[in-house]
């Protein structure tokens, strides 16, 4: 008698489809779950062994990040969000002292800022008059060249006569020290005048005694 | 005397005795007028108010000298504790500093206008170390540990009329 391989193959895949299909469908699978002991089943399972086994990276991978964020509600995620308790907890200055102003501030392209400024209108804002009675006129004189300028634009009449009756008095000092210091044979370096008033180099020698009055 | 040292400005230095005495000369003369304006107007209030003329230099006499002491005292004394120097040291370009060069106080300014006249008195032996001496330190200055010094730029001033000068000679010889 000939035999079909294929056709024994074929008949013994049907039997079993069969059989499993009866079994299966006889089988009552709450029940068997119930006898199963799934403690003691998943002591026996090696978990170290089959995590080495799972390739996290594929799994990983496989994963469409872009598609789960899509999925996640974003809106409602932040709507839960305390933030002012979460503000609360933060701790500012120190978050402050951590940042580098300077390297904030080295980046910065001031050109390219003061070129967005627009100062016309800058300038209508400022009250001219509110920013020069707010000017201390007298400490600008005082701290600056601008009073010996002044002075020096205003010499009047009586300046100069002030400045000829003083000249012809200094110049009869300078006459009557010369003819006492050439009596005296005082020589060298003389102090010129008092120590807070000239230069070092100026006030050589010993100064006016303070302690004889 | 200052010779030899090398100053671009006298500001700052000794004052010496001739400008010294110029404006000491000067402030007796202002205080004089000026006390004498002040009494003169105390006369014309005191016949106003007492109907008969009143010559505060003759029947008030003691009064009268008090009120000169008094005057002068005030005179030299504020002046010199409120700015270090009187007018006639102003018109001269003068200030009155402590030895170190500092702003005198009013004790200082007190003790100066009190010795001022010791100095002056003994037929003015006291005014000797102006001239003499190289701070031109007087006996009240010693007392009152004070000195005085120039307080304008003498130098430039003096180049600047002798500036003038040299140009005022120079347009006349063209002329």
């Amino acid at each position: 008698m000939s035999t079909n391989p294929r056709g024994l193959d074929k008949l013994a895949q049907g039997i079993a489809e069969q059989v499993v299909r009866r079994v299966v469908s006889a089988l009552d699978v709450n029940a068997l779950m119930r006898q199963i002991d799934i403690d003691e089943l998943m002591d026996r399972v090696d978990l170290d062994a089959l995590a080495e086994r799972i390739d996290v990276d594929a799994i990983v991978a496989s994963v469409d990040v872009d598609a789960m964020m899509e999925a996640v509600d974003v809106e409602a995620i932040v709507e839960r969000v305390d933030v002012d308790a979460l503000v609360d907890r933060v701790d500012v200055a120190k978050i402050i002292e951590r940042v580098d102003v300077q390297a904030i501030v080295d980046r910065i392209d001031v050109d390219a800022l003061v070129a967005r400024i627009d100062l016309d209108a800058l300038l209508e804002r400022v009250s001219i008059e509110d920013l020069i009675d707010r000017v201390d006129v007298d400490a600008l004189v005082s701290r600056t060249e601008l009073g010996s300028i002044i002075a020096r634009s205003t010499t009047s009449v009586l300046t100069e006569g002030l400045d000829l009756i003083r000249s012809q008095g200094v110049g009869l000092d300078d006459f009557t020290n010369r003819w006492v210091n050439r009596i005296l044979r005082r020589k060298g370096e003389l102090p010129a005048g008092p120590p807070l008033l000239l230069p070092a180099a100026l006030t050589a020698g010993p100064a006016p005694d303070e302690a004889s009055p | 005397m200052t010779s030899g040292i090398n100053a671009t400005s006298r500001q700052g230095n000794y004052a010496g005795g001739i400008s010294r005495l110029a404006a000491f000369a000067a402030d007796i003369g202002l205080a004089w007028a000026s006390l004498l304006i002040v009494l003169g107007m105390v006369s014309v209030a005191l016949t106003l108010i007492l109907s008969h003329s009143v010559s505060l230099y003759h029947g008030w006499r003691i009064l009268t000298d008090v009120a000169v002491v008094v005057w002068f005292f005030l005179y030299f004394t504020y002046q010199w504790a409120l700015g270090g120097k009187t007018l006639g040291m102003a018109i001269f370009g003068l200030r009155v500093v402590t030895t170190q060069g500092a702003p005198i106080s009013g004790r200082a300014a007190i003790i100066r206008t009190i010795t001022l006249p010791l100095s002056i008195l003994p037929a003015g032996l006291g005014l000797i170390g102006i001239v003499l001496r190289i701070d031109h330190r007087g006996w009240h200055d010693r007392f009152a540990r004070t000195c005085v010094v120039y307080d304008w730029d003498a130098r430039a001033a003096r180049l600047l009329w002798l500036a003038r000068q040299q140009e005022h000679t120079g347009t006349h010889r063209h002329h």
